[in-house]
C-alpha cells in the first residue's frame, strides 16, 4: 500500500499540468486577489488553500483513473497482491499527500505577501484542517474516476472545481449570492470548510456543526465511492 | 497422482458465459507444476477468459478453477502466480524504475531491481519513461513486473501480439529461461509456430472446448494427413490420383508430391504401378495443418 501509495505521488508530482493547478494558479490568484484587496491576506489565503486542495485532490483520482481503467493498468494491478482495501487507502492517501505542495505555496504567499501571522499552533491546525478537509473531494475524485471515461474525465474535473470554489465563497463571498441560493450553497463542503478555516484562523474553535457537516460529507462520499467500487472492483473472486 | 491437489492449475468442468456467449463450454484441463503449456486456438476460442478465470480475475459460472491447491484469488493474493494480461499498457508518467519498484514492493520485495532489468532483458532502461519504450521492451517490462515476486506459476495473454519477429525471438527466449528455472508456463497464443517452439504441452481449444491435448508432436501425429514425395520416371496423374486416401497430386517434372489420409496404403499401392520409385519420403503434417483440421473453418 505504501509502495503503491508512493508511485501514484511520484507521477503526480512530474505531471505540469498538476504543479500548474495547484500551486501556480492558487499563487497567482492570491497575488491578485492581495491586490485588490490589501488587509484580507488571512482571509484570503484559506480561500487559495481551498482553492488548490480541491485542485489537488479531484484530479488526483479523477484524471487518470478513467484512463487507466480503459488501457488495462488497474486490472493489471489486480493481479499483483495488492488487496482491494489498500488499493482504496493508496488512492486516498495519495490524494492527501498531492494536497501538500499548494498548501505549502499559498502558505508562503500568505505569510510573506499577505502578513499573516499566526502562532505555530494555528499554523499547525490550519494545515490539519486542510489535510482532514480534503478527504471528501478525495473520495469524490475516486467516485468520479471509477465512474468517468478518460475523454470525460478532464472536463468533468475542471468544471467541478470551479462549481465547489465559486459555490463555496472561495472567489466571491457568499453574501453576493442569490437569497434562493444561499441555504444550498452553505451546505456545501468547501463552504464549511472555508469557515473552518476562518475561524482558525481568527482563533476561535472551528464551530461544531461546520465541523459536523464536513464529517458528513465524508461519510456520504466514501459510502459512494466505495459502493461504486465494490461493484466494479470487488468482483475479484473471494479469497479462500 | 491426485490432480486436483498436485498440479499447478486445474479446470473441472467450467462454464463461462457473457449474457447468451458461452465463452467456456465445460472446459477441464490439469496443468502440471513446472509445465510450459500453451493454450492454443484461434480468436475467440476463449483463451482469454481462460487466463481471466486462473488470476480470479472472472468468477466461473459453473465449475472449479484451482490454482496451486486453492482459489486463483488467493494464490494471486499470496503472489504466487504472476500474470500479464492482453492489454495492460503502462500508466503515464512512471520510469521503468518506478514501476519495478512498485512490482517488487507488491510482492514482498523477493528481488531487487537489478535483477528484474536484467531477467527480462531491459539493460540501462531503466531511468527511461514506460511510455517511451519500444513494443518488444514494453513487454519485456510487462513481463519483468509479472515476474516480480517470483512466482511459481506464470500466466501471459498473447503476449507477442504486434511484437516483430526479432522481439518475439528475443521474448521467448527469456520465457524459456525462467521456464528452465523451475516457473511453470501457461501461455494462450494462436501462433502455432510459439506452440510448438515453446511448449512443452499443447491444449488445443476453440468454442470453448479442449479439442486435443498433447506434445506439439503428438498433436501432429493424431493428424492423419501425411505427406508423400517421390521421383517417378513418368507420372500419370489420373493413376496416381486413384491411389488409396490421396487428396492432392502435384506433379513438377519427375517429382511428385502426394497428400494422403491412408499413407501405409498408399506407398503398397505405388510400388504396385509397376514403374521404379526413387527418393521416397513419408513425412507428418505440420502443425499447422492439424491445427486447422481441428479447429475447422474459422481457423486462421
Amino acid at each position: 500500500m505504501v509502495a503503491y501509495t508512493r508511485f501514484e505521488v511520484l507521477r503526480t508530482l512530474r505531471n505540469p499540468r498538476f504543479l500548474v493547478l495547484t500551486m501556480l494558479m492558487p499563487a497567482a490568484l492570491f497575488l491578485f486577489f492581495n491586490q485588490v484587496q490589501s488587509g484580507f491576506g488571512a482571509y484570503i489565503m484559506v480561500a487559495m488553500a481551498g482553492f488548490s486542495m480541491i485542485s489537488a485532490t479531484i484530479s488526483a483520482n479523477c484524471v487518470t483513473l478513467p484512463g487507466e481503467r480503459a488501457s488495462g493498468w488497474q486490472r493489471q494491478l489486480r493481479v499483483t497482491p495488492l488487496s482491494g482495501a489498500a488499493w482504496v487507502t493508496a488512492r486516498i492517501a495519495q490524494a492527501t499527500v498531492a494536497v501538500v505542495p499548494g498548501l505549502a505555496v499559498v502558505a508562503v504567499c500568505g505569510a510573506g505577501f499577505g502578513r499573516v501571522q499566526l502562532t505555530t499552533v494555528q499554523w499547525l491546525s490550519f494545515g490539519l484542517l486542510v489535510l482532514a478537509g480534503s478527504v471528501p473531494f478525495s473520495f469524490l475524485g475516486l467516485l468520479l474516476g471509477q465512474l468517468l471515461d478518460a475523454q470525460a474525465a478532464q472536463p468533468v474535473q475542471a468544471l467541478l472545481t470551479m462549481l465547489l470554489s465559486f459555490g463555496g465563497g472561495l472567489f466571491i463571498p457568499l453574501s453576493n449570492f442569490p437569497s434562493a441560493l444561499q441555504s444550498f450553497v452553505r451546505a456545501l463542503p468547501t463552504h464549511l470548510f472555508f469557515q473552518g478555516g476562518q475561524d482558525l484562523i481568527a482563533n476561535h474553535t472551528p464551530a461544531p456543526s461546520d465541523m459536523a457537516g464536513l464529517a458528513i460529507w465524508t461519510l456520504g462520499l466514501a459510502a459512494l465511492a466505495l459502493l461504486v467500487w465494490s461493484r466494479q472492483d470487488g468482483r475479484r473472486v473471494a479469497l479462500g | 497422482m491426485n490432480h486436483s491437489k498436485d498440479g499447478a492449475a486445474t479446470f473441472d468442468s467450467v462454464v463461462k458465459r457473457y449474457g447468451e456467449v458461452v465463452a467456456l463450454d465445460r472446459l477441464s484441463f490439469t496443468i502440471e507444476r513446472g509445465e510450459t503449456v500453451a493454450l492454443l486456438g484461434p480468436n475467440g476460442a476463449g483463451k482469454s477468459t481462460a487466463v481471466d478465470l486462473l488470476l480470479g480475475l472472472r468468477a466461473p459460472d459453473e465449475g472449479v478453477v484451482t490454482v496451486l491447491g486453492g482459489s486463483p484469488g488467493r494464490a494471486v493474493a499470496g503472489g504466487r502466480v504472476g500474470g500479464m494480461l492482453q492489454t495492460g499498457s503502462l500508466p503515464q508518467g512512471a520510469r521503468v524504475r518506478d514501476l519495478l519498484a512498485l512490482a517488487r514492493s507488491l510482492h514482498g520485495a523477493r528481488r531487487s531491481i537489478a535483477e528484474l532489468l536484467e531477467l527480462a532483458d531491459l539493460g540501462d532502461l531503466a531511468g527511461r519513461p514506460a511510455s517511451k519504450l519500444s513494443g518488444g521492451q514494453t513487454q519485456r517490462l510487462r513481463f519483468a513486473l509479472a515476474m516480480a515476486g517470483r512466482p511459481e506459476l506464470l500466466f501471459l495473454d498473447e503476449p507477442t501480439v504486434a511484437m516483430d519477429v526479432e522481439s518475439r525471438h528475443r521474448f521467448w527466449a527469456i520465457v524459456r529461461a525462467v521456464a528452465a528455472d523451475g516457473t511453470g508456463v501457461v501461455f494462450a497464443t494462436h501462433y502455432l509456430e510459439e506452440a510448438d517452439r515453446v511448449a512443452d504441452r499443447i491444449l488445443v481449444i476453440d468454442h470453448g472446448r479442449l479439442l486435443r491435448e498433447g506434445t506439439p508432436a503428438s498433436i501432429r501425429a493424431t493428424q492423419p494427413v501425411r505427406t508423400v514425395r517421390c521421383t517417378l520416371a513418368d507420372p500419370d496423374r489420373s493413376r496416381l490420383a486413384a491411389l488409396p486416401g490421396v487428396r492432392d497430386v502435384t506433379i513438377h517434372g519427375h517429382d511428385v508430391t502426394l497428400t494422403t489420409t491412408e499413407a501405409d496404403a498408399m506407398v503398397g499401392a505405388l510400388y504396385a504401378l509397376g514403374q521404379p520409385v526413387r527418393d521416397l519420403q513419408v513425412s507428418a503434417a505440420a502443425l499447422e495443418d492439424a491445427f486447422l483440421q481441428l479447429t475447422g473453418a474459422e481457423a486462421r
